[in-house]
């Protein structure tokens, strides 16, 4: 996958380019918004990542021109300033994830593989843990190479937990996440549903955290 | 007590002191004038006696004794003549002028005249008034001259009331003016028709104004710069001390370094805490805020951390929604649950409870670690003071400001903390107390 990384600070950008760099993304720097809106004009990138305190035009100016011309290409901006009124802004202006400084390599990494599945890159729209594969292409889950059959509501539900495995999944963010899905949602759908997985998928494959919501852990 | 009320009090008092004052001075000088002209009367009317024969002077006493006036005529000692048949001594030891008698259970004025023309002969004219009626007429007078002035007190009273309650008008609308003010409204008073001392009072409380607003937005604006500029730098230091720990992960070193990089950045990122919610910038950020989202948030971010440690956590909670920050909450808990995890040993349980309890909202953080020993308990609170010092037995990376700003964020809220042993798990129990409705007044002084 292929970042354009928006950046100033040289010292920042180096490191993390070496950090994604090692991992396996492909990344080119710039330290303005000017040359992030230039470089924005040739379709070579897979996902912007954009840090809003630039030297020349505001990091939430760039994602305005960007987002009018590229309705759907991911952005995932960098920010020192953590208010939520900022946050909300930049969501609202069509950022499609967050990141405050100080963040953790890991963090980004995490965030950047989840884009990476939705993109639907080569090799990465299979996700595995513990013999568990999930084909994202196909929309296919196999348990010990032996497909099983989900509900499209399962599938939703599982491919989110796989998606961000480590993390927990709320139970009001996968209620929304069906509704996106155009579906309407009862109020214990979600545990309906969680309980008919569990009995497809090996045991303790999807951990409760009571009271907050599901994980599929990576180990 | 109100100056008003003290200026129509002290105002009042020295009026009817000065009015009284004038009118005992005046009484008494009417007094001795009055006495003179009564005097005068006197010896006028002896010395017209003298030029009248004896019938033409028992005609003039018998029409001066409807006056009260007493007049004898005496000769060789002998009462030859007397307008008053009941007083047959003499009125006066035969002394020539003015004396003051008692005779006949009364007090008189007397003039005693001793004729000149009867050359040989021993007459005295005596002429004498009663000294109360002297007084009597002299009084009436007098007093007729003061009631007015008495009755204009009360009205004057009344019309300083007023004036003073004019005059000060503008002051009281100043002071509930500047009374009605949020704590955190500095914005300028201004009020129409100002006396020129209360319009400099005005201006001087407006300058202060802005200048407290310029001086807690560049605060603010600091606080926001400072943060900037230190998370850029922290970011790539910590970004390039883990690529150097990724590629010498064997490095002592590099580990020490990383580990270093990691407790700086820690730091750092809770002073910035402390500093970006002041109780002003508190009362600002105050939104309905529903606490069990928040706390679902927090132990979401924390779940790698806690996962590491293999530990169980659990959230008990209704939900709340009540005034507060989002951002002063999620710190709050925040800290609250990464305690409990670091200092609890792998595959322990963490119980997170939120429950509304009359207006209260009692929020419980349990863990099963060592706890904290009672006579630590108030210490810990303290910035910057942690348990055994930099000799921390649990290797966990910190710097003693975690509880100081929980703290903080409750006496925000203006509620209460407290630490006990919890009696489920074995570990610590934060109990913290928060009211459902924020008044709005000052904060109080922050021990911090």
């Amino acid at each position: 996958m292929k970042i354009l990384l928006v950046e100033d600070d040289p010292l920042l950008a180096q490191g993390l380019a070496t950090s994604l760099k090692r991992d396996g993304f492909v990344v080119n720097h710039v330290p303005n918004g000017k040359m992030a809106i230039s470089a924005m004009l040739i379709p070579d990138h897979d996902i912007m990542i954009l840090d809003l305190g630039l030297p020349d035009i505001d990091g939430f100016e760039v994602l305005k021109q960007v987002r009018k011309k590229l309705k759907n290409f991911p952005i995932l901006i960098l920010t020192a300033r953590d208010e939520i009124a900022q946050k909300v802004t930049g969501l609202d202006l069509g950022a499609d994830d967050y990141l405050v400084k100080p963040f953790n390599t890991d963090e980004l990494l995490a965030r950047l593989r989840v884009f990476e599945r939705r993109l639907g890159t080569a090799n990465s729209s299979l996700i595995t843990i513990n013999k568990v594969t999930l084909d994202l292409a196909a929309q296919k889950v196999l348990v010990d190479n032996q497909s099983i059959v989900l509900s499209k509501k399962e599938l939703m539900i599982l491919k989110s937990l796989m998606e961000q495995a480590g993390r927990i999944q709320s139970k009001e963010q996968l209620e929304n996440k069906l509704y996106e899905w155009g579906e309407e949602v009862a109020s214990n759908t979600i545990e309906v549903h969680v309980h008919h997985l569990r009995k497809k998928l090996p045991k303790h494959f999807i951990t409760t955290v009571r009271g907050v919501g599901y994980t599929v852990d990576l180990t | 007590m109100s100056l008003r009320r003290y200026l129509v009090l002290i105002l009042s008092a020295i009026l009817i002191l000065v009015t009284f004052t004038a009118a005992i001075q005046g009484y008494k000088n009417s007094m001795l004038q009055a006495s003179s002209m009564a005097d005068n009367n006197l010896k006028l009317l002896a010395e017209t006696l003298e030029q009248l024969d004896t019938s033409a002077l028992q005609m003039v006493a018998n029409k001066q004794q409807s006056q009260g006036i007493v007049i004898q005529l005496w000769q060789h000692k002998k009462l030859v003549l007397t307008s008053n048949s009941n007083i047959t001594s003499p009125l006066s030891f035969f002394e020539k002028g003015f004396s003051n008698q008692n005779v006949a259970a009364k007090r008189w004025r007397v003039y005693s005249y001793k004729q000149a023309y009867t050359q040989g002969k021993d007459n005295w004219i005596i002429v004498a008034q009663p000294i109360a009626e002297q007084f009597t007429m002299a009084e009436q007078l007098i007093l007729s001259a003061m009631t007015p002035l008495i009755f204009s007190i009360p009205l004057l009273a009344l019309l300083i009331w007023f004036i003073v309650w004019r005059a000060l008008t503008p002051l009281t609308q100043l002071i509930s003016l500047l009374q009605q003010k949020r704590a955190n409204d500095l914005s300028p008073v201004s009020l129409p028709n100002l006396s020129t001392e209360l319009i400099a009072v005005q201006s001087t409380l407006n300058q202060l104004f802005s200048r407290l607003e310029h001086s807690f937005t560049q605060e603010k604006q600091f606080a926001s710069d400072a943060a900037h500029e230190l998370r850029t730098p922290l970011t790539a230091l910590t970004i390039t001390s883990n690529n150097l720990l990724k590629e010498e992960p064997e490095n002592n070193t590099v580990q020490q370094l990383a580990s270093s990089v990691e407790r700086m950045a820690h730091v750092i990122d809770q002073i910035l805490v402390l500093n970006r919610t002041t109780p002003e910038q508190f009362s600002h950020q105050l939104q309905q805020t529903n606490i069990r989202l928040i706390a679902q948030q927090v132990i979401v971010q924390l779940y790698p951390e806690i996962n590491k440690k293999q530990q169980n956590i659990e959230l008990d909670a209704d939900d709340i929604v009540f005034p507060s920050s989002e951002f002063a909450l999620a710190t709050l808990l925040q800290n609250l649950i990464s305690n409990a995890s670091k200092y609890s040993p792998t595959k322990s349980s963490i119980i997170v409870t939120i429950k509304k309890v009359d207006n209260i909202i009692q929020l419980t953080v349990e863990d099963s670690g060592e706890g904290i020993a009672v006579s630590e308990r108030d210490r810990v609170f303290n910035r910057f003071y942690r348990i055994g010092g930099d000799q921390h037995h649990s290797q966990v990376i910190g710097c003693g400001l975690g509880l100081a700003i929980v703290k903080h964020v409750v006496i925000l809220h203006q509620g209460k903390i407290s630490l006990c042993t919890s009696p489920k798990l074995g570990g610590l129990l934060v109990l913290i107390e928060l009211p459902l409705t924020y008044i709005d007044d000052d904060v109080g002084e922050l021990v911090l």
